[in-house]
C-alpha cells in the first residue's frame, strides 16, 4: 500500500511562490487561478512584529467534505490519498466550493468546473514528485509515503515543531511567528453538517419520496383490484 | 362503493361565479375555490414542479452525472428563473384576490382539533380503500392541512435559503454548508407531499371528483358534503 503524506516546512519558506508559478504551468491554469497559494502572516502588534509566510492549498482531507457533498461522484478520495476529480463528470455546481474547509477549490469558468490540486496524482504515479515539490528553492515541501520506511517524510514529520492537520495526511513546520495553529484554517470545523446531510437527511429524504411512491402504488393498485372484484366504480366515502 | 354520483354532472356548465368574498352552494354544486386562489395555486404548484425536477437531479446521486454538465447547466439556469415566478406570485395574488379566504385558510390549518387526530388515524385505511367511518371535516382535512403547513413554512424556507444559494460564493463556509443542507431537505420533504398530493387529488377515486375545485372552481355537492360536512353546513346558499 502506498499512504501520501506531505510536509511543508514554514520556517524555511521563502514566499518565493516558485510553488504557486510552477503549479499554474504543470495545470494550464489561468494566472488568476492558483491552486497553491502563499499568504503574508504577521504576528504582534507594531513595532514589535514578526513576519512569515503561510500557504494555503487543498490539504487532500481523509474524508473530504467537498468529496461528500459532490451530487455527480466528480470528486473522489483515491486509496493512496490525494483527492482528485474527474472533470468530464463535475457539473459546475460549486456545493464542494461552499463545504471545503481550506477555500481550496478555484472556479474555472472557462471549463465551467470546480478546480483543484490533485498532489500531482498522475505525477506520482509514475513516481515523480509533484511539481511544487520540485520546484521549492528552499527545499520546504516533502512528500514521501508513510508505508515506505525508507521515505525522507518519516524525518520530516518529527522534526520540531511539526503539526499534522487534523483529518488530512498533511504537516506543516510552524515558524516560532506562529505560536497557535489559528494561522493556518481549521478544517474540523463544520464538519458535522456535511456528515449530517450526507449520512442522514439525504437517505432520509430518499426514502420520504420513495416511501410516498411507494404507498401510492400501492393504494392505485388496492383500488383497480377492488374495482375489478367489485365491478364497479367506487366513488367516494360517506 | 358507497354512493353514485347524481346524473347531472356540473362541471360542463360550471356558472361564471357571482360576486362574492368567499365559498357557496348553489344547487347541487358547491363553489368551493375562487378564482385568486386557483391561480395562486396554480402559479404555485407548476413552477414548483419545475424547481424540484431541476433541483432533484442534485440530490439524487448518478443522476446529475449522467445527465451531465451542458444539462445540468439548463436546469440550473431553469431553476433560476423560474424560481422568480415561485418567489412573486402566489402570496401577492392571495393578499390581493383572496383575503378573507385565504386568511381563514393560513388560520384554520395550524388549529387540529380530535375529529382531525381521528382523521389522521382513519385515513390510512381510506387511503388503500379500506371500509372506515372518518370524522366531519372542516373545508381543509387534516391531511390537507399538514399539506398546508408544508406549504406555508416550506415556502419561504424555500425562497430564501434558495436565493442566499443563488450568491453562495459570498456566504461564510458554514452557512453556506448549513443553507445548502436545508434547501435540499426541504425539498425533499416538499416532493415526497407533492406526489401524495397529486396523487390524491387526481387518481384516489375518494378524492379525485374535487379535482374540478382546482379548475373551473365548483366542485359536485355530494362530493363536498361527504368530505367536509362541518365546511358544508355552514356554507352559504345563493340562487
Amino acid at each position: 500500500m502506498t499512504r501520501y503524506a506531505y510536509f511543508i516546512d514554514l520556517s524555511i519558506c521563502a514566499g518565493c511562490e516558485s510553488c504557486t508559478v510552477a503549479c499554474q504551468n504543470k495545470n494550464g491554469l489561468d494566472p488568476n487561478l492558483a491552486y497553491t497559494r502563499i499568504h503574508r502572516y504577521e504576528a504582534g502588534t507594531y513595532p514589535d512584529m514578526l513576519g512569515t509566510f503561510v500557504v494555503n492549498q487543498c490539504l487532500h482531507c481523509d474524508d473530504p467534505p467537498c468529496a461528500q457533498v459532490c451530487p455527480t461522484g466528480a470528486t473522489q478520495k483515491t486509496a493512496e490519498g490525494p483527492v482528485v476529480v474527474e472533470y468530464d463528470q463535475c457539473i459546475g455546481c460549486k456545493y464542494c466550493m461552499v463545504a471545503c474547509p481550506y477555500d481550496a477549490r478555484v472556479f474555472d469558468e472557462e471549463k465551467n468546473a470546480a478546480r483543484k490540486c490533485t498532489e500531482c496524482a498522475d505525477r506520482l504515479a509514475v513516481g515523480r514528485k509533484p511539481a511544487c515539490v520540485e520546484t521549492c528553492l528552499t527545499g520546504a515541501r516533502i512528500i514521501g509515503d508513510l508505508d515506505d520506511p525508507k521515505s525522507i517524510i518519516h524525518e520530516a514529520i518529527k522534526r520540531p515543531n511539526t503539526i499534522q492537520m487534523a483529518g488530512t495526511g498533511f504537516y506543516f513546520r510552524l515558524p516560532p511567528q506562529i505560536t497557535s495553529q489559528e494561522a493556518l484554517a481549521d478544517g474540523t470545523k463544520g464538519t458535522g453538517v456535511v456528515y449530517a446531510w450526507q449520512s442522514v437527511l439525504q437517505p432520509l429524504g430518499q426514502l420520504f419520496m420513495g416511501g410516498a411512491a411507494a404507498a401510492l402504488l400501492a393504494s392505485a393498485a388496492a383500488f383497480a383490484v377492488k374495482s375489478v372484484k367489485g365491478g364497479g366504480a367506487d366513488h367516494g366515502h360517506e | 362503493m358507497a354512493m353514485s354520483k347524481p346524473a347531472s354532472d356540473p362541471r360542463p356548465q360550471a356558472p361564471q361565479a357571482p360576486q362574492v368574498s368567499g365559498p357557496f352552494r348553489q344547487g347541487d354544486r358547491v363553489y368551493r375555490f375562487l378564482t385568486a386562489e386557483r391561480i395562486a395555486h396554480w402559479a404555485h404548484a407548476l413552477s414548483f414542479l419545475v424547481l424540484l425536477f431541476t433541483g432533484l437531479a442534485l440530490v439524487i446521486r448518478g443522476v446529475a452525472a449522467f445527465l451531465g454538465g451542458e444539462v445540468m447547466g439548463a436546469f440550473g439556469l431553469t431553476h433560476r428563473i423560474v424560481a422568480v415566478v415561485f418567489t412573486i406570485v402566489a402570496v401577492p395574488t392571495l393578499i390581493v384576490g383572496a383575503r378573507k379566504s385565504a386568511g381563514d385558510w393560513v388560520r384554520g390549518t395550524f388549529r387540529f382539533d380530535k375529529d382531525d387526530v381521528r382523521f389522521l388515524m382513519g385515513f390510512p385505511k381510506d387511503f388503500f380503500g379500506l371500509k372506515v367511518k372518518l370524522p366531519d371535516q372542516g373545508r381543509f382535512n387534516a391531511g390537507e392541512k399538514i399539506n398546508s403547513i408544508l406549504q406555508i413554512l416550506g415556502w419561504p424556507t424555500m425562497v430564501i435559503t434558495g436565493w442566499m444559494l443563488v450568491w453562495k460564493d459570498a456566504l461564510p463556509r458554514q452557512l453556506g454548508v448549513w443553507t445548502l443542507t436545508i434547501h435540499s431537505f426541504v425539498a425533499m420533504l416538499l416532493g415526497a407531499a407533492v406526489l401524495g398530493h397529486i396523487y390524491l387529488a387526481s387518481i384516489h377515486p375518494h378524492a379525485r371528483p374535487g379535482f374540478t375545485g382546482m379548475t373551473s372552481g365548483w366542485v359536485p355537492g355530494w362530493w363536498a358534503k361527504g368530505h367536509y360536512k362541518k365546511w358544508y353546513d355552514k356554507l352559504p346558499e345563493k340562487q
